[in-house]
């Protein structure tokens, strides 16, 4: 019975060495899972900073390729989500824990009332239905390990503000010329400015001969026609100069001009189409043929002291500008929009300047420069599976 | 006088003497229960040493946690503020630096749907250092029980804890403003543009016009994790970004 009462010892030892054990590995649980909850905290930081992130990528996507039509919006589909995820280590970043769903995902659509997911392009309303609004709706979602994040927002594409004034048919910062004749009046209204803004004709130096501009249009003469910096500021060339720039259509040659590429935002036709800057001190030449339309006008600037020569059956839609002169407008080109030249502007023959406030007007919005959030729209949502 | 042992022809102890010989004499018992006292007591020691720890890591830890969800749910909820169109255009309604209210959808079920209408959520610091969160969860526009104009910004009415609509205790034993702490952080600090263009950082907005111009909102939670005994903090800091009022 000795024996056994010894025994005891060991139990009551092994119970206590066993509590403790219990405790200690209690207190290394406890802490590991504090250490967890702290990677799960940035791991759901992690999520939601690549969702933002793809949020912007998504804009820029949009704003790359807008939705105008069905089936014309950008591609977020795999290989945007392979581009995306390249951009994030997977030792930092680890693909989702689950295989149903990716790293990235995009969805975007129309925002007009009823709201249809399925309808991914902007859409006009049920009152005027082919009238986009400018507007989708952009929802972003990233998975990032076993947390994910989702967010929804409007955007909207932001326009190149040009503010070319209204009702100016031609200005020339020197004088204007009408050598020859011809069909009098050459500058007429093909679209009048909106209500209470007089079109007007204007030369910093004299008018050659008034019957160039018909009737319904006033001569403005010296001082009264202004500066050239009113009416085309040197702030707007400069920003469509480096617009320009930035998208390829800025050339420092005639032929690099003519001969470029077409870009659909930019310059749909290519050559002189579109959004067209050269700098230059050659004179940049317009033939027969057509550039821009009404619904879609374009810029041609001729900055450096080059001067613009159009003649022939031709049509130009848009706005002509140069440092220059225009000293052989001639032929029976028309240009439908404005005309404007820092120096003399000469029109010859039968050429004409039919002033289009529907080309002026568009031109405000012609151009989408980025797409953004909309005030107030911003959400972040329950991530789906 | 012990006696000498009987001893057998062959030398060996003789039988019914045994007993007398295998007993342990006073100072082998007096040694033995010495060591056993002491082995005994640094168990104990351990033992409660560990207990100790093992409660204060359980409790600290929760409350660790605790804190954590409340900044973390706080910073979304602010994150996420948006105004409701024809009610109220400012997304934050109150700005203090105890309380602050915004409109938000965010963890609504269906808050995909843009027609959604934010709802009025609110978190309070009481002078019993709890943090509780209300919530206007009948869409009326107002949360009821909830008193949005108090007369003093340091001293709420406790009744609102159990009154308020959707209350709820979100984290305790803040001590931003306990006595003994030095300096008392602000729990809220708005970062706003103000009417002369210029950022400026401050406990309080005041006015609607100043509200809609809050960009930025700093938390700062300072958590006592061993309350009733010396204070162990847990300082935590973040900033909201209202997504909803940024600059474009």
């Amino acid at each position: 019975m000795v024996d056994n009462e010894r025994g005891s010892g060991i139990i009551l030892l092994v119970s206590i060495v066993a509590t403790l054990a219990i405790l200690a590995a209690s207190l290394v649980w406890i802490t590991g899972n504090m250490q967890q909850n702290s990677a799960d905290d940035r791991t759901r930081v992690k999520a939601f900073g690549v969702t933002e992130a793809a949020l912007d990528s998504g804009m820029a996507a949009l704003s790359a390729q807008w939705p105008g039509a069905p089936g014309n919006g950008p591609d977020l589909s795999t290989t945007a989500e392979a581009a995306f995820r390249s951009e994030f280590t997977p030792s930092e970043y680890p693909a989702p824990t689950s295989a149903d769903v990716e790293f990235v995902s995009w969805q975007y659509f129309d925002n007009q009332d009823p709201i249809d997911p399925a309808i991914t392009w902007d859409k006009g309303s049920p009152e005027y239905p082919d009238v986009p609004d400018n507007r989708v709706w952009l929802v972003a979602q990233a998975n990032v390990g076993s947390k994910s994040a989702r967010i929804q927002t409007l955007v909207e594409r932001t326009y190149l503000d040009t503010g070319v004034p209204r009702g100016v048919a031609l200005f020339a910062g020197g004088n204007l010329l009408s050598n020859g004749g011809g069909n009098n009046p050459k500058i007429v209204i093909e679209v009048p400015p909106p209500a209470g803004i007089q079109t007007t004709v204007r030369a910093g130096g004299y008018i050659d001969d008034p019957t160039v501009s018909a009737s319904n249009i006033v001569d403005l003469e010296g001082a009264a026609a202004g500066s050239v910096d009113e009416v085309f500021p040197p702030s707007l060339r400069d920003s469509l100069k480096a617009i320009a720039l930035a998208n390829g259509r800025y050339f420092t040659s005639v032929d690099a001009a003519q001969n470029s590429s077409a870009d659909a935002n930019w310059s749909p036709e290519g050559g002189l189409s579109g959004l067209c800057v050269v700098e230059t001190t050659q004179t940049v030449s317009l033939r027969a043929g057509e550039w821009n339309s009404e619904a879609e006008p374009g810029f041609l600037l001729v900055l450096g002291g080059g001067n613009i020569d159009f003649a022939g059956m031709g049509d130009y839609w848009g706005v002509m500008y140069t440092d220059g002169t225009v000293d052989k407008g001639h032929g029976t080109f028309t240009v439908h929009g404005m005309v404007v030249a820092a120096s003399t502007v000469d029109m010859r023959g039968t050429v004409n300047v039919h002033y289009n406030d529907n080309v002026i007007a568009k031109l405000q919005n012609r151009w989408s420069l980025n797409v953004r959030v909309v005030p107030n729209t911003w959400r972040e949502l329950q991530p789906t599976e | 006088m012990r006696s000498a042992p009987t001893r057998s022809p062959h030398g060996e102890p003789a039988a019914g003497r045994v007993g007398e010989e295998t007993g342990i004499t006073l100072v082998e018992l007096l040694v033995g229960m010495v060591i056993t006292v002491i082995v005994t007591a640094l168990i104990l020691t351990v033992y409660f040493a560990l207990t100790s720890s093992f409660s204060y890591s359980a409790k600290s830890s929760t409350a660790r946690e605790q804190a954590r969800l409340a900044v973390g749910r706080m910073t979304r909820e602010i994150r996420d503020a948006e105004a409701v169109t024809g009610i109220d255009e400012c997304a934050v309604r109150r700005a203090r630096q105890r309380w602050i209210a915004v409109y938000t959808t965010f963890n609504e079920s269906g808050n995909e749907d843009p027609y959604m209408t934010p709802h009025l959520v609110a978190y309070r610091l009481y002078g019993d250092r709890e943090i509780w969160r209300f919530e206007d969860l009948n869409n009326d526009g107002a949360i009821s029980g909830f008193d949005m104009n108090p007369s003093s910004e340091s001293s709420f009415a406790v009744s609102e804890k159990t009154a308020g609509e959707g209350a709820s205790l979100v984290v305790s034993n803040v001590v931003n403003y306990d006595p003994t702490t030095s300096p008392q952080p602000p729990l809220f600090l708005y970062s706003f543009v103000d009417d002369t263009g210029q950022l400026v950082t401050s406990s309080y907005v005041y006015y609607t016009t100043n509200r809609v111009r809050i960009l930025n909102v700093q938390i700062h939670v300072l958590v006592d994790l061993n309350p009733g005994h010396s204070p162990v903090y847990a300082d935590l800091q973040t900033s909201a970004q209202l997504r909803n009022q940024r600059l474009q």
